[in-house]
């Protein structure tokens, strides 16, 4: 575990020293500004002309929203910062430098996992200080708050897995990208005949993100849901580790 | 490979001699850990590596054909992650990384990005991050490979400085350079261990005969045995 913290730790300065992620870090950030500052445009509008008489919430109409579009950033924003992960290693011939320090596959895998959600949890905290920026000015349901995060966090973790994953199958980071947004597309859409058939609680509609993020964002914490994320960040970890594993057989 | 078994002893430097497509840099991939292999082991104080990873994250410093670098980190900062890597705290780590900056004459470097550096600065990068955490057995895979005649020098130098405190196993194709850095010399040719022997100072005529003998015979039978 500590040769993982400490590769997590070179990860996140790799990831701190080159421009691109702050780059997307930055415009991410700013999307969502503007995003929010508009939902808030609209919500003292109709405070202003209702009086408050429809007893709507800034954590309903401003907050959720918002934290909802980082949800779907982070399904095309992940597969970009996770890319190099493995394969820009590969690519460069560094992956030796690892595979040669004798921590195991495994502990490789959870560095970069690691590090990437390290990146990934400063994006939705800063994003998450938005919302709180309302704190004093308007009442705002914690709760409902805490368990959007709670929906983001366990998003990032399955995200970050899955472009691990795809970052170890492949030397071009740009096919391993391509590979985990497809992986993520599938996830989303995996029950979208099901549902347009009616069934709505099949186990097909279990397989899709959406079935658990949806109810999370909502604030309803069900150990299903939390059972799910867990489920696919453990999977595609395994998969990445004996994918990392089956390079040394691989000459 | 095949049928391979080489001992090395602390102090001493053997040389993987071959043509290219014999196994060098496989037999030393396998002995760093970075592939596994089929059949047999890799001791190391009689401890199988493969039962014991830790032992070789220790023990074992790697540097490969192609030098595994982060280029967009200075080359202290690389270096001091390849010691922690290798299980040093942060003090020890500090203290090695001075270390090998000095060794390797890295020092009016130290704070520049590795991606700035020219092919010398980042081979000798590449052989600090190898020794930076004190191990037993130095693997170099071809390390003055792409250097020009003074580099390659001071190359030859510095490995032959590694005797005093490593073993040191190494493969190269020039014969030159196993006699001026080798004790023993192991020649492989596809896959296989053909012959080993002691370097002796101006043995360069004699070496090269052997090989390019062993080289032949199995590339061309129809002459070996004409």
């Amino acid at each position: 575990m500590k040769a993982s913290l400490i590769l997590a730790a070179h990860e996140w300065r790799r990831l701190r020293v080159q421009a691109w992620p702050w780059l997307l870090l930055a415009g991410v950030v700013a999307v969502l500004a503007w995003l929010f500052l508009s939902r808030l445009d609209t919500f003292l509008s109709l405070q202003d002309s209702t009086g408050n008489s429809l007893n709507l919430g800034a954590s309903a109409q401003v907050a959720a929203p918002v934290l909802g579009w980082l949800a779907i950033l982070l399904l095309l924003l992940v597969p970009l910062l996770g890319s190099r992960s493995i394969a820009g290693e590969r690519r460069a011939h560094s992956l030796n430098l690892l595979l040669a320090a004798g921590i195991g596959d495994g502990a490789i895998v959870l560095g970069k996992w690691l590090g990437l959600l390290g990146w990934l949890l400063l994006l939705i905290a800063l994003t998450a200080l938005m919302p709180a920026s309302l704190i004093g000015t308007t009442p705002l349901d914690f709760g409902r708050l805490a368990a959007n995060l709670l929906a983001l966090g366990l998003l990032a973790s399955a995200l970050a897995a899955i472009a691990v994953y795809a970052s170890s199958v492949t030397t071009q980071p740009i096919l391993a990208a391509a590979l985990a947004l497809l992986i993520n597309l599938v996830l989303c859409t995996v029950d979208l005949g099901a549902r347009a058939a009616k069934v709505e609680f099949g186990f097909i509609n279990w397989l899709a993100l959406p079935s658990h993020f949806g109810p999370l964002s909502e604030g309803v914490v069900a150990s299903v849901d939390l059972v799910w994320f867990g489920l696919v960040t453990a999977l595609f970890l395994a998969l990445a580790t004996r994918q990392v594993a089956s390079l040394r057989s691989a000459d | 490979m095949d049928e391979l078994s080489l001992d090395l002893h602390k102090g001493e430097v053997l040389g993987l001699l071959g043509i290219n497509g014999a196994g060098k840099s496989t037999t030393l991939r396998m002995i760093a850990g970075v592939l596994a292999p089929d059949q047999g082991q890799v001791l190391l104080d009689g401890a199988s590596l493969h039962e014991q990873p830790e032992r070789g994250r220790r023990g074992i410093g790697y540097l490969p054909e192609r030098v595994p670098l982060h280029a967009e980190l200075a080359v202290a900062e690389f270096l001091h992650f390849c010691a922690r890597l290798h299980g040093l705290d942060r003090r020890a780590a500090d203290a090695a990384v001075a270390r090998e900056i000095e060794r390797c004459d890295l020092g009016e470097v130290r704070r520049q990005l590795i991606g700035q550096l020219s092919k010398g600065f980042q081979q000798r990068v590449g052989i600090a991050q190898a020794l930076v955490h004190s191990p037993a057995l130095v693997v170099l895979d071809e390390p003055a490979s792409g250097l020009d005649p003074v580099q390659s020098l001071r190359m030859r130098e510095l490995i032959a400085s590694l005797r005093a405190a490593h073993g040191v196993i190494l493969s190269t194709h020039l014969l030159a350079e196993a006699e001026v850095c080798c004790d023993r010399i192991a020649i492989l040719h596809r896959g296989k261990l053909r012959h080993v022997a002691t370097v002796q100072p101006g043995e360069t005529a004699r070496l090269e005969q052997l090989f390019l003998r062993i080289a032949a015979d199995l590339d061309n039978p129809a002459e070996a045995a004409a």
